[in-house]
């Protein structure tokens, strides 16, 4: 499943739908496809234990529904209606907690320097490419919301809370390469798991 | 396997979902059985768009004690990546080397994916010549159309299947459990029908092709796997007849797949729901030689955009006859994916489609244009051919006329309105054993640049004109005609780095030009090769069911631009007939 790109998977998902004989709402105009709005896609290689995804469905169903309907190693966790209260999607995300495991020769050193780092005040500058794609630096201590790290099995594990929000979402990668920046761990060989989606209901 | 190291390689290549498998509808293999690798010589996008392997993947797995994986030419990176781990070329399905599998079978649907054949092979660890291959082993096999003509890949396959594999490839299976030993293995396989078996044929021998009889009795996969990646053809494929009735002289398909046989419309309809349903995909190709051709095209093609109405099944045909009638049928189809229409008038003038036996008249494509004008289609995508036999310049000069009439009916109608978007793709004629057309030399690359020249200036500048490659031509042409000398040249090519042929931005000319010198030929000396009537041919040990009589007498009217009614209309004893027991049409 990590080796999807997120147009494959929505590909993907909406095969399933129809899969499953849950009939979904069509756009209209020359090109008519599913109503669905996905939760921000991972970066490649990342795998998740949760997303979101909200769909214009004609009539409710169940997770078991669907589930019969997915490829091994996707799993649904929970189906339930939207009211008059949710937002769309894209607005009520905030923030994810992420497991970065990172491999490091002196992984002890590594974790204390990694923690100091992310206990200073100053900002943390990284770079990374604008909508114009062009190089700019950018500081993204305010972006993360909590980062602890300590050691398990002789790795660094990280976990972590990024914002997630359109405008100011962090890409774990780039946290990763700031961090590259302020101990030495190995760039090619890190590990990341989505380990939840925070909503600003702070629940779901 | 190593799934750490695998994990990692498939990290640092291209797309990495090429390799990885997984999808929804894959095969779980079975433990024990029979272990076989349907291995396409060719990208995951481009072999997951073709329809045997769907039809052939289902049939295997399906049987009891067998089990069908699949395997694709991996690219460039993932090639250098598996050698530098030492890991050789694995199955998707369960990542099982080639190696050990008991059968690796390669569907060959064109002349120049034979080095990539090696290619695998090798990365497979898998001697790539059948006589260097023991007892440990896989037997090697190929099938698919250009199988029609083997001698030229002979040394490569220990089985190379002549015609349809869906009776055949069962009984090649049970045979593996009576018969582990691989000798006793070939000995015993070379006796069922449609089997060629390189290294135990004697002179004389005929190998007949195999074909199924009944199209609705026969296997047709009820799910077929729907990939993560993007192949090709991205869509349910409905496969509604086999064979084609037309007879045109330069067509292979149309002669190798005969007779012609349909399935019943209950049956498809059986068919297209249990598909439908298990794979949630939401466009469906009626597929077959030639769809309109079907008589049951209108009445399935009503049923499943009636029936599946809400859920916006889009249905499409490939490539229209040229016919009124066929507009109204595109009208019914076009509702959600309103594309181009395509047609392959082939000719720019009647002498040279009455040559080919198109069996079109100017007539015929004027009211067809005329209709699909009126009806709304502004996206026209033409077909022709240039380097037939007998061609002239007036019939190049012919296609020009042809395509600014066509123009000029547009402009009449809409009056500037709307703007026509117009393209013509124009391919070298490539003559091909089995029909008429098998005796004569394709045209050399000057005379190809002279005929390309006159359809640059022929037709006018706003059509998008495409034409492939003359030099890949030229070897494609060798490659049909030729016989058992290629099969050095093609190993010298191989080895001197040639892969993926058929992609442009691989194919490398001058490396092809060297492997014929080092062999002692030129690539010339088969593809433009003259046959007479009485000359004997390559291909002549395979019986395909059609007297050679025929096709040297559709050759002869050919000189005389004389045409061949269809099959539907009349029988023109072809010779099928008789293996047949007669040909019976559903109309």
């Amino acid at each position: 499943m990590i080796y999807i790109s997120h147009l494959d998977m929505q590909r993907m998902f909406q095969r399933a739908f129809r899969r499953a004989n849950i009939a979904l709402e069509f756009s209209q105009g020359f090109n008519p496809h599913p109503k669905m709005t996905y939760s921000p896609p991972l970066p490649l290689f990342t795998s998740s234990d949760e997303e979101y995804i909200d769909v214009a469905a004609s009539c409710a169903f169940g997770a078991a529904a669907l589930q019969k309907a997915l490829p091994d190693g996707i799993i649904v966790n929970s189906v339930r209606p939207l009211t008059e209260e949710d937002v769309p999607l894209s607005e009520k995300i905030s923030t994810a907690v992420y497991e970065i495991v990172l491999y490091a020769e002196n992984p002890e050193e590594a974790c204390a320097a990694l923690t100091a780092a992310c206990k200073e005040s100053g900002s943390l500058m990284a770079e990374k490419r604008d909508k114009k794609r062009r190089m700019i630096q950018k500081d993204i201590r305010p972006l993360i919301k909590s980062a602890d790290f300590r050691i398990s099995d002789n790795c660094v594990v990280c976990l972590c809370e990024l914002s997630l929000k359109n405008d100011t979402l962090l890409n774990p990668h780039i946290f990763i390469s700031v961090l590259m920046m302020k101990a030495s761990v190995d760039e090619k060989k890190c590990v990341v798991t989505v380990k939840k989606i925070k909503t600003l209901s702070d629940g779901q | 396997m190593n799934n750490e190291k695998i994990s990692s390689i498939l990290k640092n290549v291209f797309k990495p979902g090429r390799y990885t498998g997984g999808e929804y509808n894959s095969a779980r293999p079975k433990t024990d059985g029979v272990k076989y690798a349907f291995a396409f010589p060719d990208t995951y996008e481009v072999g997951m768009s073709h329809l045997g392997m769907k039809i052939l993947y289902g049939l295997l797995n399906d049987m009891d004690g067998v089990s069908c994986e699949r395997v694709f030419a991996p690219l460039n990176d993932m090639a250098e990546a598996l050698k530098k781990n030492d890991l050789p070329l694995f199955s998707l399905e369960s990542h099982k080397p080639l190696n050990e599998f008991d059968f690796v079978g390669f569907s060959i649907q064109y002349e120049l994916c034979i080095t990539t054949v090696l290619y695998m092979l090798e990365l497979g660890r898998i001697p790539v010549k059948a006589s260097q291959r023991s007892e440990r082993d896989p037997i090697v096999m190929a099938g698919g159309p250009c199988c029609v003509n083997p001698e030229p890949m002979r040394d490569f396959f220990d089985i190379i299947v002549i015609g349809e594999a869906e009776e055949l490839l069962p009984r090649l299976m049970q045979l593996r459990k009576t018969c582990p030993g691989r000798d006793a293995y070939l000995r015993a396989a070379k006796e069922i029908k449609g089997v060629y078996v390189p290294a135990l044929r004697k002179p004389g021998e005929t190998i007949q092709r195999a074909y199924i009889k009944n199209m609705d009795t026969a296997y047709y996969p009820q799910s077929v796997i729907v990939p993560f990646l993007e192949p090709v053809h991205d869509r349910l494929m409905l496969e509604v007849m086999r064979g084609c009735p037309r007879g045109c002289r330069f067509c292979q398909a149309g002669f190798i797949y005969r007779p012609v046989r349909t399935k019943s419309v209950a049956v498809l309809k059986r068919q297209a729901d249990a598909l439908i349903a298990a794979t949630g995909y939401e466009e469906i190709s009626l597929a077959s030689l030639s769809t309109t051709d079907f008589y049951g095209c209108k009445e399935i093609i009503e049923y499943l955009t009636d029936r599946y109405e809400d859920e916006k099944l889009s249905v499409s045909l490939p490539s229209l006859r040229i016919d009124v009638s066929n507009i109204d049928i595109m009208k019914q189809v076009r509702k959600y994916k309103p594309g181009a229409l395509t047609f392959a008038p082939e000719a720019g003038s009647q002498r040279m489609r009455d040559i080919i036996n198109k069996n079109v008249t100017e007539k015929d494509i004027i009211d067809t244009l005329s209709k699909a004008f009126t009806e709304g289609f502004t996206k026209i995508k033409l077909y022709f051919m240039f380097g037939l036999p007998y061609e002239t310049d007036e019939d190049l000069w012919a296609i020009g006329d042809l395509i600014k009439k066509i123009l000029d009916i547009f402009n009449d109608m809409y009056q500037n309105t709307r703007s026509i978007s117009l393209s013509v793709s124009a391919s070298c004629f490539v003559p091909k054993p089995f029909t008429p057309f098998q005796y004569f030399p394709q045209c050399g690359t000057q005379e190809m640049e002279h005929k390309t020249e006159i359809l640059r200036r022929a037709i006018p500048r706003r059509v998008k004109l495409s034409y492939n490659d003359s030099t890949l031509c030229a070897l494609e042409a060798a490659f049909a005609r030729g016989d058992s000398r290629l099969n050095a040249v093609i190993e010298a090519a191989y080895r001197s780095g040639c892969v993926f042929d058929a992609w442009p931005d691989y194919y490398d000319e001058a490396k092809w030009i060297d492997a014929f010198a080092a062999c002692g030929y030129d690539m010339r000396d088969f593809a433009q090769k003259s046959y007479g009537f009485n000359d004997t041919l390559p291909w002549d040990f395979i019986d395909i069911g059609i007297d050679r009589s025929f096709f040297e007498k559709e050759a002869r009217k050919a000189l005389e631009a004389a045409t061949t009614p269809n099959c539907f209309e009349r029988c023109s004893g072809c010779g099928i007939q008789k293996t047949n027991g007669g040909c019976r049409f559903d109309l």
